[in-house]
């Protein structure tokens, strides 16, 4: 268990062109479970491939435990084999000329380990994965999940300090990637390693990490705990990412302690916020599709009246457009408000509806926010 | 603990030093003959004596009109073999690629054959096929109608041209049949619905589109011809006629003492006309780098071009008769006669060939020198391609330019270049006259071959695949033995039989480096035919091909066995596709696996005596992107 300490980090592959990763902070606690998100092209990889020793940063530090492993501006660089991390690659990388006893043992022998050893070292470590008994069969014979799997107890057998994730479950379908999950953070609990996982799947991240860094063009945007990423995001950028389908332009119209009142850009309405605002004038407010009531659920939510221009139904759930002053806001309305206040919204018909404080989130505009979320809302 | 180090790389021999090193003993092996070449065309004495600096021996060379009158043939006859071997290439592959033509799937193999047959094998049988008096043609010819004169008298320019041609249209074939067989379809489809007929389609939609391939196929038909030095030296000295090659040869053997600075000089031009054309074809073919990847041969995507068929197959069986079946059947037949044109057939040539030492001795220098150079070759090749491919230095640009040099070297101004280098440098002289400086020469002159095997192999070997490896705790030594060379080992071992086969058929080298004690089978078939002992030259000659052929067998067997076990592996490794409730965010994952699968094929390297027949093994890629450095 050993801490990873990551000093204003910067890589630059073509001279002259922005960085892939910029000035980048960042501690990893002994024991946490940490996940870089971001976007693709956001410098997920080029980071942890800095903490592994497969790239070479081209300014800053990484330093493992209390070693320094890489400093260009001392000169050190310490190699990947001898940074004692294990890795677990999006495309498995399993060498397909050795079978599945000598992918995983082949971390144990670079060690020189024992025979007897290595043995006991590989069947523990395809046990915790699963996978026990399947020593001699070609990796090519198994799934991509049994493969991965392979890739995980390779990872794992050498019992390292700190192990590397990128992308590992993103060439799976959406059935083993739930399995996977589970194995990947029972090999974390129960070896006691400090893993930093990448991901670009928010979902994927809430559910595995202690901790989750944001990452947007080689910066880092928010850390916090799953729990406070997914409810409160500190910006456009990060709500959108985190799934909130409704961010919608407002101005501030009162501010009282910890929470305020803003109203909707060419709309009448005001809805209220259980947070302070982060600022005067324009803001931006957020709100997941999902927390749109169509009762008032109590006094202090405010109405917002509208007019549907989509209904769609899902079977599970109803879904709606709601134009708000011509803006529009996206409604996903479960079963069970729909039998209970036997909804039958179509296409023209006026809507009131409402969303708790606790749900709306005031966002600061920021500059560099609004080109990307126009880009966003075009991929949508 | 603490290592100090710069940049970090995946794998060996591409950290800054090895890299000095590589690029230190590439352009000793590379270069230097070249520059030894220029050195020497200014000295004005033999290689190894002392001398003055002197342009004496460019007077001698570009002071004589001779020279000039043989530069002329040498360029009017590269513009035959050019225009010969590029419309038939073009005709046999458009055949192949795009129509019903009845017996089109003779082609390729056919095509294959002829790259693989040496040079030397087109000179002596066209010389015993075309011989004005006694060749078998024209006996025939002359027994048939009575006529005093010779049907086709190969002793002449029409027969250099043409048999030259004859070997040069199979890399033609090659260059235009990738490129022929990509070419989408509905570009075609969508002019014949506006109206253009099937011959309007051809010129005005499939030539132009073809045109850059057609361009860097005509230089490099036409550098062939320049290079050409064999057929030249078999068909066209009998009957006075030289070219350029044949003339920078004759400098050293037809004149006492001597003259390697004119033959020197005179290569200086010829090497200047050949690189500055091969770099401008790589300009147009690009990063093709001779390395054509087929599409798909899907059966309903051809024309079917009515009564064209037959003028088609027409061509295939013309072809495959004047390039394959009738040199082969001169070529046995020939050596089961006493004497060229006559006598009973026996076996006598073999036994004569059998009871003498120097056959055997041959036999077995050919032997040790194929295997050996062809394994050097292939290893120094596998090593400056990992590190070219893995360095991140500036270097590997001059390294990369140096393996393409003996590439773009005719045959014989290597050999001279080689020559002069080891006679000049006085550690070396000893390995003149050795069997060494034959192996060191072949490998150099086998370089570009296993750079065309070697390179595609590695290319598919997956970065990730040696960095999970780094990262499991493989220095990158230990890395590079467990890892890349298992991965790429059929590849390594088709090419290794490659460049033996290739390399066993070379004249010019063993012409220039070899002695008595050397002397490899090309060079006794040659010096047999030049004896007039041209049956006893055939039958020596069968013999290598049969152990050729053996070879090949035995080869292809071994291959196939290994690769078959690596490529259902390969096959079942692929991960599966991302499903469709993932696509939100995943970054899309470029066509590495189609890459990896198109690449069989045909996989040509279109140097004059150099291809890979034949897929090459492929081997896996990790389905991973990672970027080159
Ligand atoms: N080897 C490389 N050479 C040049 N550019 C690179 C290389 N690797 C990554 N990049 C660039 O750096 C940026 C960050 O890439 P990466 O770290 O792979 O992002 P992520 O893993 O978040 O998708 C991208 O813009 C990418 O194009
Ligand atoms: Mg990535």
């Amino acid at each position: 268990m050993k801490s990873i300490a990551i000093t204003a980090l910067t890589k630059t592959y073509t001279a002259g062109a922005a960085p892939a990763v910029d000035r980048l902070d960042l501690e990893v606690e002994p024991g946490e479970f940490l996940t870089l998100l971001g976007p693709s092209g956001c410098g997920k990889t080029t980071t942890l491939r800095c903490i592994a020793g497969l790239e070479a940063p081209t300014h800053g530090s990484v330093r493992i435990g209390d070693q320094p492993v890489a400093a260009p501006a001392d000169g050190i660089f310490v190699p990947p084999e001898r940074r004692g991390v294990g890795m677990v690659f999006q495309s498995y990388a399993l060498w397909p000329h050795m079978s599945v006893f000598g992918n995983v043992a082949y971390p144990l022998k670079m060690a020189r380990t024992p025979r007897e050893e290595i043995r006991r070292a590989v069947d523990d470590a395809l046990t915790r994965v699963g996978l026990g008994g399947l020593h001699t069969k070609n990796v090519s014979a198994l799934s991509g999940g049994q493969q991965q799997r392979v890739a995980l107890a390779r990872a794992m057998v050498g019992r390292p300090d700190v192990m590397l994730y990128d992308e590992p479950l993103s060439n799976l379908d959406a059935k083993l990637r739930f399995a996977m999950r589970d194995h990947i953070r029972s090999v974390h609990n129960s070896l006691g390693t400090t893993s930093v996982y990448v991901t670009h799947d928010q979902e994927e991240a809430v559910a595995l990490s202690d901790r989750i860094i944001v990452m947007r063009a080689g910066r880092i945007q928010q850390v916090d705990t799953p729990r406070d990423l997914y409810t409160r995001p500190r910006s456009t950028f990060v709500a959108d990412f985190m799934g909130f389908q409704n961010i919608l332009p407002a101005t501030v119209e009162s501010r009282d302690g910890d929470h305020c009142h803003v109203r909707l850009d060419d709309c009448p309405d005001v809805v209220r916020s259980a947070y302070p605002a982060p600022a005067d004038g324009r803001v931006s407010v957020a709100f997941r599709a999902q927390h749109v009531r169509f009762h008032q659920p109590d006094a202090h939510c405010m109405a917002v009246n509208g007019v549907v221009t989509k209904a769609t139904d899902w079977g599970s759930a109803l879904r709606l457009q709601i134009d708000v002053g011509g803006h529009v806001v996206k409604a996903i309305v479960d079963d069970e408000q729909v039998v209970s206040q036997s909804l039958s919204p179509r296409p023209g018909d006026p809507v009131t509806f409402y969303v708790r404080p606790e749900h709306v989130i005031v966002l600061e505009n920021r500059h560099d926010d609004e080109a990307a979320l126009d880009q966003a809302g075009e991929g949508a | 603990m603490l290592r100090r180090l710069r940049e970090p790389s995946t794998g060996p021999f591409s950290s800054r030093r090895s890299m000095l090193l590589l690029t230190v003993v590439a352009f000793f092996l590379f270069a230097m003959p070249i520059v030894m070449l220029a050195v020497g065309a200014i000295r004005d004495a033999t290689p190894g004596r002392p001398a003055q600096w002197s342009f004496d021996a460019f007077r001698r060379a570009y002071g004589d009109a001779g020279t000039y009158s043989v530069l002329g043939d040498s360029v009017l006859l590269a513009l035959g073999v050019m225009v010969i071997s590029t419309v038939t290439g073009l005709l046999l592959a458009f055949i192949v690629a795009r129509t019903d033509t009845p017996l089109r799937r003779l082609v390729t193999p056919s095509m294959m054959l002829v790259i693989a047959l040496p040079p030397l094998f087109y000179g002596i049988s066209w010389a015993m096929l075309g011989n004005p008096r006694i060749g078998t043609i024209n006996s025939f010819w002359q027994d048939l109608t009575g006529s005093e004169t010779p049907l086709w008298d190969t002793y002449s320019w029409s027969g250099i041209v043409v048999v030259t041609s004859l070997k040069s249209t199979a890399f033609a074939y090659f260059l235009l049949l990738g490129p022929l067989m990509a070419m989408n379809r509905s570009l075609e489809e969508a002019s014949r619905v506006f109206g253009a007929g099937r011959l309007r389609t051809f010129l005005r939609i499939d030539v132009p589109l073809l045109g850059p391939s057609l361009l860097g196929v005509c230089i490099l038909s036409f550098v062939a011809g320049l290079e050409f030095f064999d057929v030249p030296l078999l068909l066209g000295t009998p009957a006075g006629i030289d070219v350029f090659a044949t003339e920078i040869f004759s400098q050293i053997r037809d004149r006492t003492p001597a003259d390697y600075g004119a033959a020197g000089a005179l290569s200086l031009l010829l090497a200047v006309v050949v690189v500055a054309l091969v770099v401008l074809q790589w300009r147009i073919l690009g990063s093709r780098d001779f390395t054509t990847v087929t599409g798909k041969n899907d059966r309903t995507d051809r024309w079917s071009i009515g009564r064209w068929r037959w003028a088609g197959t027409l061509l295939i069986v013309g072809y495959v008769t004047l390039a394959v079946a009738l040199p082969l059947a001169q070529l046995v037949a020939g050596s089961f006669q006493p004497y060229l044109g006559g006598g009973v057939y026996s076996t006598i040539n073999y036994q004569l060939l059998f009871s003498e030492p120097a056959t055997t001795a041959a036999l077995r220098t050919t032997a040790i020198v194929a295997f050996v150079g062809g394994l050097c070759a292939i290893l120094m090749t596998l090593l400056i391609s990992y590190a070219i491919t893995h360095s991140r230095s500036r270097l590997r640009r001059a390294l990369e330019v140096m393996t393409w040099l003996p590439f773009a070297m005719p045959g014989i101004i290597l050999a001279l270049g080689i020559a002069w280098l080891f006679v000049s440098i006085p550690g070396l002289r000893s390995l003149y006259g050795s069997l060494g400086i034959v192996v060191i020469g072949l490998m150099i002159s086998a370089v570009p071959l296993a750079t065309r095997a070697v390179q595609p192999a590695l290319r598919q070997v997956g970065r990730e695949l040696e960095e999970s490896a780094r990262v499991s705790g493989a220095r990158p030594v230990r890395m590079f033995f467990s890892i890349v060379v298992p991965l790429i080992a059929p590849s390594l071992l088709a090419g290794w039989f490659l460049v033996a086969i290739l390399v066993s058929g070379n004249l010019t080298i063993p012409m220039l480096l070899s002695t008595t004690d050397s002397a490899t089978v090309p060079l006794v078939v040659y010096n047999l035919h030049s004896q007039g002992e041209t049956s006893q030259a055939a039958a020596l000659f069968v013999i290598l091909l049969g152990a050729l052929l053996a070879l090949f067998v035995v080869g292809s067997l071994t291959v196939w066995l290994i690769s078959r076990s690596n490529r259902r592996r390969r096959d079942r490794t692929r991960p599966e596709a991302p499903s469709a409730d993932q696509v939100t965010m995943t970054r899309p994952i470029p066509a590495a696996s189609e890459a990896g699968r198109s690449t069989s094929g045909a996989d040509v390297a279109a140097e004059p005596s150099a291809a890979v027949p034949g897929g090459l093994p492929t081997v896996v890629k990790s389905s991973g992107f990672r970027r080159e450095p």
